[in-house]
């Protein structure tokens, strides 16, 4: 084991805060889905390399579960936007603000 | 890190894939169109897959490109094709005065926790000998060994996991399913 | 014996509450029921209570102690008790008799109201605080029925809370109530300061302490206090001078409402705690001057009122008021039973004159303007009969029961304040002429009655004339219960137990000529005025009326003495302490918080990015504390 784990996390931390700027910047809600994907992989990539680390197989299970909540998010939440975009005409997340105070 | 863990297989496959994943990652987050955005998670998803490889976790890495670059992203290209994102707000696609506050934030963000893992470097930097014998904990057996066994938490929670995919799936087509009332109504 | 004395309370209480809960789905029929059994329950519970009273060996009865209030440390005990002995025994029969016919009237007269069932339930729960009132074992329990008959006097006032003067009466009678309501609590306190207890009767009751003279260590002046301040309270209760000005107001409520509570039995109350404290008034030669003169000039001021009334029920209010300060003349006097007396003769005749006028304002379909009727006594006769035997009763002419109830209090002034007894005998004479004036005005002449109603009159049912008929019986019979002059004492005996016979005075017969001769004079003055009466004469009116028509204007004394600085004080506090004060601080504070809220209010956009932003400035926050104090990191 030559590389230390720190690499890994410092590198999940990267995509993680990659994510983030997706998410904050973009207007699109399709690219706010990716970035979220973004964020979610950069979660398993450091779950799986402290479960590598650290000696527990429990890392890859949690792995398991994110994918498989990923894809029912992924199927909902672009089954909404459909729906948004059906009737709105617009799916612009900046014009879409109807929780304003 | 010395030199040589470098240039041992491990340490070329993180450089190689570690640098994959942060430039098309960025790709992702600056790319006005979201096809081409698109097509940079699906690089950024295979490199994630190639270091998954190298942490020795097989079965996952086969999972990530089959199901994630696979069917997750064919899925957001089908949605982008359909509402023909292709062209349409590509112009409009940042959100103007807050990206700087939204860049600098996720700076912050990716810098703190990165200072958190490096400070807590002892804890867990573990010798050799005490991880899980490489060849089998990452396959389909060992996987499955740990995920199937009843004795341990996994099992109870993936049969509910199939549940929520069929959930998720009703809602699915509930959701984008044609509704003409409700829809012409407001449109 | 003593659960016959729970009886007497609990059978209307439960009739209240049956009322007053489901009365409305029983229909009138069964709701009138209830009540009237109620009380008739209570009577024949009180008939035999009373009866056993005579026959036992401390002439009277005494209920079980049970447990109410007890102060550690102290003599303070105050537990439900009862007593019966022959003071409040006769009052008893007479709450729950007199009570009994006016419910039976009750049926018939408010016959269509659709407040049926809630009269009869207030109706009822008056009988219920009445008995508990003037049954009760001690003081306390006693001020309960008090305020309990209070509360019954209010509603049934404001019965029609749809008529605005009705709750304004209702108010009133409540408000002035409680004036004397603080003196009688006052009182209490010092009762128990001095007597150490607050029970009445038993070895250490307060009754039995003041009889027995040689232990008792109270002093004159201290006696004084009290008893004036029970007076306070009477005085309140039984609308004396200068409280009375409720009674007339209370008029507002139904008339046989008017006929139970503000004649026959609530107002005579004060009358009752008198007698029933007779030992302490008898200490304080100043107390009973006062009540005597309080009692002279509230009859004078309520006859003379009486005299210039239109209205049939203000007449009678008037009368009551009137007649209430002769009973007090007699306690001032030292004639307690002379007032036990005439409480029980007024009961007769001034609820018969009461549920008369009632029938012959049910007759005119609520016409109550004496200008508006005349001529009625061949249309209405039993009415018009009963009411002539009331008249003649009230009047003070033998052999009738006002005669000799009056009589005996009129000796009692005679022989022992003779400026006061100047006040009683001119109340008699002008009694006498306003009470032939209404009877004249309503029944004889020329009918001033409108057209209309002259041709559909409400002619009196069963229920209306029975208890009329036995009232007219007793007006007529119960003043023998006490006529020395013929050789009868059953009352001054009956009460002998409890209050000592007065000693035969030697000036019965000249006090017995003056007041026949008075009488006769002044119904015979009336009746020649009243008797062809035209309407024009009645509209015109000089100064000298209007002024006692006003009853000399003490309601307006009042309103410009008490009301109208209180409502100004409340006025300038509500405009200036509560507008910019209290209702200032307030502002501040919702200004505030709206002012922060609008501030915070601009967070919200409604964009889900600047939610997700926030939450990533809030991480970078946490994470840095926790990198900065390092808890957690290294080792």
């Amino acid at each position: 084991m030559s590389v230390p784990l720190n690499y890994y996390i410092v590198l999940s931390m990267v995509l993680f805060a990659l994510g983030i700027a997706g998410v904050t910047t973009r207007r699109n809600p399709i690219l706010i889905f990716m970035s979220i994907e973004l964020m979610l992989n950069a979660v398993n990539l450091s779950l799986i390399a402290f479960g590598r680390y650290l000696g527990d197989a429990g890392g890859q299970m949690l792995t398991i579960f994110v994918m498989a909540v990923a894809a029912a998010e992924v199927s909902v939440g672009l089954g909404i936007l459909i729906a948004i975009f059906r009737t709105k005409d617009n799916v612009d997340v900046d014009v879409l603000n109807g929780l304003k105070g | 890190m010395t030199l040589q863990s470098i240039l041992s297989g491990q340490g070329l496959m993180f450089l190689f894939f570690a640098a994959a994943a942060i430039a098309s990652g960025l790709l992702v987050v600056i790319l006005q169109n979201p096809l081409r955005a698109a097509l940079s998670l699906v690089i950024n998803l295979f490199s994630v897959a190639g270091l998954y490889l190298s942490l020795n976790a097989y079965f996952l890495a086969t999972v990530q490109v089959i199901v994630y670059a696979g069917a997750i992203m064919v899925l957001f290209l089908f949605v982008i094709m359909l509402l023909n994102m292709g062209q349409a707000n590509m112009h409009t696609s940042y959100r103007g005065v807050r990206t700087v506050a939204a860049f600098a934030s996720a700076i912050g963000l990716g810098g703190l926790m990165s200072a958190v893992a490096i400070k807590g470097q002892a804890a867990v930097m573990l010798p050799a000998e005490t991880m899980v014998s490489g060849s089998t904990a990452g396959s389909v057996e060992g996987v499955g060994k740990v995920l199937y066994n009843p004795s341990l938490p996994w099992l109870f929670a993936f049969e509910w996991t199939s549940f929520l995919l069929l959930v998720a799936v009703i809602g699915a087509v509930v959701l984008a399913g044609k509704r003409q009332q409700s829809s012409e109504g407001k449109a | 014996m003593s659960t016959m004395l729970w009886l007497i309370p609990l059978i209307p209480l439960i009739g209240a509450i049956i009322n007053g809960t489901i009365g409305p789905k029983l229909g009138e029929r069964i709701s009138s029921g209830i009540a009237i059994l109620s009380v008739i329950g209570a009577f024949i519970a009180a008939i035999t209570v009373v009866s056993g009273v005579s026959s036992s060996a401390g002439h009277s009865v005494e209920s079980d102690a049970v447990a109410w209030m007890t102060v550690p440390g102290t003599s303070l005990s105050i537990p439900f008790s009862f007593h019966v002995d022959p003071l409040n025994g006769g009052m008893l029969l007479v709450i729950t008799g007199v009570g009994a016919l006016i419910h039976i009237y009750s049926a018939s007269y408010m016959h269509g109201d659709k407040g049926f069932s809630r009269y009869f339930a207030y109706l009822n729960l008056f009988v219920f605080f009445m008995a508990v009132l003037v049954m009760a074992g001690n003081l306390p329990l006693l001020f309960v029925g008090w305020e309990g008959v209070g509360l019954a006097s209010y509603l049934l006032i404001g019965f029609w809370q749809e008529k605005w003067s009705a709750t304004q009466a209702a108010k009133k009678a409540f408000i002035v109530n409680r004036i004397g309501d603080v003196a009688l609590l006052i009182a209490m306190f010092i009762m128990f300061r001095e007597f150490k207890t607050l029970n009445l009767y038993g070895d250490s009751g307060i009754l039995t302490q003041l009889s027995s003279a040689s232990t008792l260590h109270v002093q004159t002046g201290v006696a004084t206090v009290i008893a004036l301040l029970l007076f306070g309270g009477a005085a309140g209760k039984s609308a004396q001078l200068p409280l009375f000005v409720w009674l007339p107001d209370a008029m507002e409520g139904p008339t046989p409402v008017s006929a139970l509570i503000h004649a026959a039995t609530m107002v005579t109350a004060g009358v009752y705690l008198v007698c029933r404290f007779h030992l302490l008034f008898e200490m304080s030669p100043l107390a009973l001057q006062v009540v005597a003169w309080t009692g002279g000039l509230t009859a004078l001021v309520a006859a003379c009122t009486g005299v210039a009334q239109w209205d049939i029920k203000k007449v009678l209010a008037y009368s009551t008021v009137s007649q209430l300060g002769l009973m007090f003349v007699a306690c001032g006097c030292g004639a307690f039973t002379a007032a036990m007396f005439h409480v029980t003769t007024h009961a007769f005749f001034k609820a018969l004159l009461f549920l008369g006028a009632g029938a012959v304002i049910h007759a005119l379909h609520g016409e109550q303007d004496m200008r508006k009727m005349g001529g009625l006594a061949s249309k209405i006769k039993s009415t018009h009969l009963l009411v002539l035997v009331g008249t003649i009763a009230i009047a003070g002419i033998p052999p009738l029961a006002g005669f000799w109830s009056k009589d005996e209090i009129l000796l009692a002034a005679f022989d022992h304040n003779k400026p006061v007894y100047g006040l009683a005998a001119a109340t008699s004479a002008l009694t006498a002429f306003y009470m032939w004036r209404m009877y004249m005005l309503t029944f004889q002449g020329k009918s001033r009655v409108d057209e209309h109603t002259a041709h559909h009159l409400h002619l009196p049912d069963a229920r209306i004339v029975l208890p009329l008929s036995i009232l007219g019986v007793l007006s007529v019979l119960a003043g023998f219960l006490n006529a020395p002059a013929v050789g009868m004492h059953f009352y001054s005996d009956w009460l002998a137990p409890v209050i000592s016979s007065p000693e035969h005075s030697h000036n019965s017969g000249l006090v017995m000529g003056i007041s026949v001769l008075v009488a006769f004079v002044a119904s015979a003055m009336s009746v020649a005025k009243y008797k062809n009466v035209s309407p024009e004469s009645m509209e015109k009116s000089g100064a000298i009326f209007a002024f006692f028509g006003s009853a000399m204007r003490i309601d307006d004394i009042y309103a410009a003495v008490v009301v109208k600085p209180l409502t100004g004080l409340a006025t300038w506090s509500s405009l200036s302490v509560e507008r910019n004060g209290a209702r200032g601080i307030l502002r501040m504070g919702h200004s505030t918080v709206e002012g922060l809220g609008k501030t915070v209010r601009r967070w919200q956009s409604g964009v889900v990015g600047d939610y997700i932003l926030s939450m990533a400035f809030a991480l970078i926050v946490i994470i840095s504390i926790v990198l900065v104090t390092g808890t957690r990191g290294g080792n």
